[in-house]
């Protein structure tokens, strides 16, 4: 149930999403419920930064609008990612917190959608001046060489699926309460039992430190696995446009269209500057994070054009959060 | 034509301020938001940009009240003034696109074949107006809206198209309609200081007429009500080919409208039995309402809605809107920001604002333009 609150956005919605104040999910979810739902409802967005402080963000908003919530999928299977937002939900839900939907992209990341050949092509053409050929020439080469980093994350993300149960927060007092409760008979406080805790917490702990020596993760089997589905991917391909982190093939596209076509240093004249990227990572991310600024409402504007033409699946997915957010009584 | 560039001199609130109005990919923006407190500049960027143009535009407007003495930036001295008066100065790098140019040159050469109009490479000119203005060869000043000069140094005449085409429209000189769709100007939306006296014009007085269309007087087009009424008899008129779509005025502007406000509606011009003299008619949630009785933000939508349209459809254009969030709801606003570079073809807006949800819009565009912080460090 929703509490009067001095909720300080307009809108009758909350969406939750990852990224930046003004990063992709913003960018995009600010125009495309804009568009598509206009004022009905009215729908404020709430950039969150991580997956994990969504639910912080859910927490502190969620009771006071209903939240729409889309969370990067990364390398979990489908099944994975919705089970893992339906646990989430009931947990949100139970702590009041009212859900209209809490999913995740059916791509790896909002970046994903971008890779599609009708957004990235017509917007790095006009931004480098180059032909579509020089764009595809340019992912023939750098595809094959961030599989290595694909498949590493992927296999970093199983390892971390894998060792995610024995976090000690869920397993240490289950079906243990070291909390008091309150008898309305007696108008008292019950302290809870300390020995009965104690059994119980000695009896978690067992399991837990056993649990925590079962846990296996062949990291290297998951790496080699998608290290060899991956590693001929080429432009034609789709698997790494859903799969891949997205993010990292667009970055290192810029750094290969901008150090092949080079960079506007001076807008105005027009002038363009070949860009250097033998450089650090931290370097390397603040020299792109101005080029990723320019590109990037150019991106979100291509995808939104575009996207009547895409494929059903894409466009299958988006109608769904509009009918979800439509069709829910606020 | 569209604003690359502004270089601002002793203007009012501005010392000295450059604004670029293209991204880092020398694009020009189809909509540039200027934010900052009270007091930086947002406003005097606007009026600059007026004063610069209106003159040579043949843009008339009551808003921006004609360069004065005050308006000249003075620093602090002691002793009085300094010994050499500032003067303001407005440079701005404008270009005339690739569609506009030869419709310019149509329309010179239908409504004033004599004035000639030089090459411009790339349709570019940096035009550039001075107070006070210049003396003439006699000693007496030349008039303050006098542009004082242009790269390339006779490229004055390219401003004078939509003033020829307009006039040259209503002088029947002009005979290719579709040419006044096609040549840019300037239009200025004050912050809002007159909503009501701006929107219903005469139609107060009118109101004490007599009923019957015969014993009225001619329709005040300079109020938003007669607009509305002219609009929607032109889509309504009898005509031997039908109207197309893309000029059914009254249509666009009710799509655009219910956009914005949805789930409001504008309905169109109507003569209901119990208003015989007729009235713009909006639609919420059942109940039907003319004009004066809708919301001062639906007035201001249809009012930018409407000005943006008569007396011909401005396309090619810089917009200027002075702080639209005054009568509007955060909604609205987001809503009209999106709809704005759909509204027209090609135009240029320049939008200034303290409105957070204008802020945040801009900001993930790159369109935003911080003029100052409230504490500057």
């Amino acid at each position: 149930m929703l509490y009067p609150s001095a909720y300080p956005r307009p809108g009758q919605v909350a969406l939750l999403c990852e990224g930046d104040l003004i990063g992709y999910e913003a960018t995009f979810f600010q125009k495309w419920t804009g568009t598509e739902l206009g004022n009905e409802p009215l729908v404020d967005i709430w950039p969150c930064g991580t997956a994990t402080s969504i639910r912080g963000i859910s927490d502190a908003i969620g009771r006071s609008r209903p939240i729409f919530v889309v969370e990067d999928r990364d390398f979990r299977t489908p099944d994975e990612s919705r089970d893992d937002c339906t646990n989430i939900r009931k947990d949100r839900e139970r702590r009041d917190v009212r859900v209209i939907s809490w999913c995740s992209w059916n791509r790896s990341e909002i970046e994903n959608y971008l890779l599609k050949p009708d957004v990235v092509v017509p917007v790095f053409r006009t931004a480098f001046e180059c032909s579509e050929d020089d764009i595809i020439k340019t992912f023939n080469e750098i595809l094959p060489a961030l599989v290595v980093f694909q498949a590493s994350q992927y296999a970093l993300g199983r390892a971390r699926r894998a060792w995610e149960p024995t976090d000690p927060a869920g397993a240490l007092f289950n079906g243990i309460r070291p909390r008091p409760e309150w008898n309305d008979a007696k108008t008292v406080i019950v302290a809870p039992d300390h020995d009965a805790f104690r059994g119980g917490l000695e009896k978690n702990s067992q399991a837990w430190v056993k649990k925590t020596h079962e846990t296996q993760c062949d990291v290297i089997a998951e790496f080699d696995a998608k290290y060899q589905l991956w590693r001929n991917c080429q432009w034609k391909d789709d698997v790494w446009r859903i799969d891949w982190a997205g993010k990292e093939v667009l970055q290192w596209l810029r750094i290969a269209m901008t150090s092949r076509f080079g960079w506007p240093v001076d807008p105005e004249s027009g002038k363009r500057e070949i860009l250097k990227w033998t450089i650090n990572r931290e370097k390397r991310d603040a020299q792109d994070r101005p080029i990723e600024a320019a590109l990037r409402p150019r991106m979100i504007n291509q995808f939104l054009e575009a996207m009547p033409n895409l494929t059903k699946e894409i466009r299958d997915e988006f109608d769904g959060m509009k009918t979800v957010i439509r069709s829910y009584q606020i | 034509m569209k604003l690359r560039k502004v270089h601002i001199e002793n203007f009012r609130a501005i010392k000295e301020t450059e604004i670029s109005f293209a991204d880092a990919l020398g694009t020009i923006r189809p909509v540039t938001v200027l934010s900052g407190p009270n007091g930086t500049g947002k406003t005097s960027v606007l009026f600059a940009i007026v004063q610069a143009l209106r003159g040579v535009m043949g843009y008339r407007t009551s808003d921006v009240p004609e360069p004065e003495e005050l308006d000249i930036h003075r620093p602090l001295s002691i002793g009085g003034l300094s010994p050499t008066p500032p003067s303001i100065s407005v440079s701005l790098d404008i270009e005339f696109g690739e569609e506009e140019r030869p419709a310019i040159r149509k329309v010179m050469a239908e409504t004033n074949p004599e004035e000639r109009l030089p090459n411009i490479p790339n349709g570019k000119v940096r035009a550039i107006w001075k107070y006070p203005p210049e003396r003439k060869a006699d000693g007496t000043l030349k008039p303050a809206w006098y542009l004082n000069r242009t790269q390339p140094g006779d490229a004055v005449p390219w401003f004078h198209g939509r003033k020829n085409a307009i006039n040259g429209w209503t002088s029947r000189k002009l005979r290719d309609r579709s040419l006044l769709d096609k040549v840019g100007g300037i239009f200025l939306f004050p912050q809002d200081r007159s909503l009501r006296s701006r929107v219903m014009g005469e139609r107060l007085a009118q109101d004490e007429e007599p009923a019957t269309s015969s014993e009225r007087k001619g329709r005040d087009l300079s109020s938003l009500w007669g607009v509305l009424e002219y609009l929607s008899n032109y889509s309504r008129s009898e005509r031997t080919e039908p109207l197309k779509p893309e000029e059914n005025w009254e249509e666009r502007i009710r799509e655009s409208f219910n956009h914005i406000c949805a789930p409001k509606e504008y309905l169109g011009f109507m003569y209901r039995s119990d208003d015989p003299l007729g009235a713009p008619y909006f639609k919420d949630d059942g109940r039907t309402y003319p004009l004066h009785m809708a919301a001062s933000g639906e007035q201001v939508i249809i009012e930018y809605l409407a000005r943006l349209t008569y007396p011909s459809p401005m396309n090619h254009s810089i917009i200027l809107i002075d702080e639209p969030e005054i009568h509007l709801h955060p909604g609205w606003i987001r809503q009209l920001y999106l709809a704005l570079p759909k509204i027209g073809i090609d135009n240029q807006y320049i939008v200034t604002t303290h409105s957070t949800e204008l802020y945040a819009a801009a900001a993930r565009d790159q369109a935003l333009i911080e003029m100052g912080q409230l504490i500057e460090k």
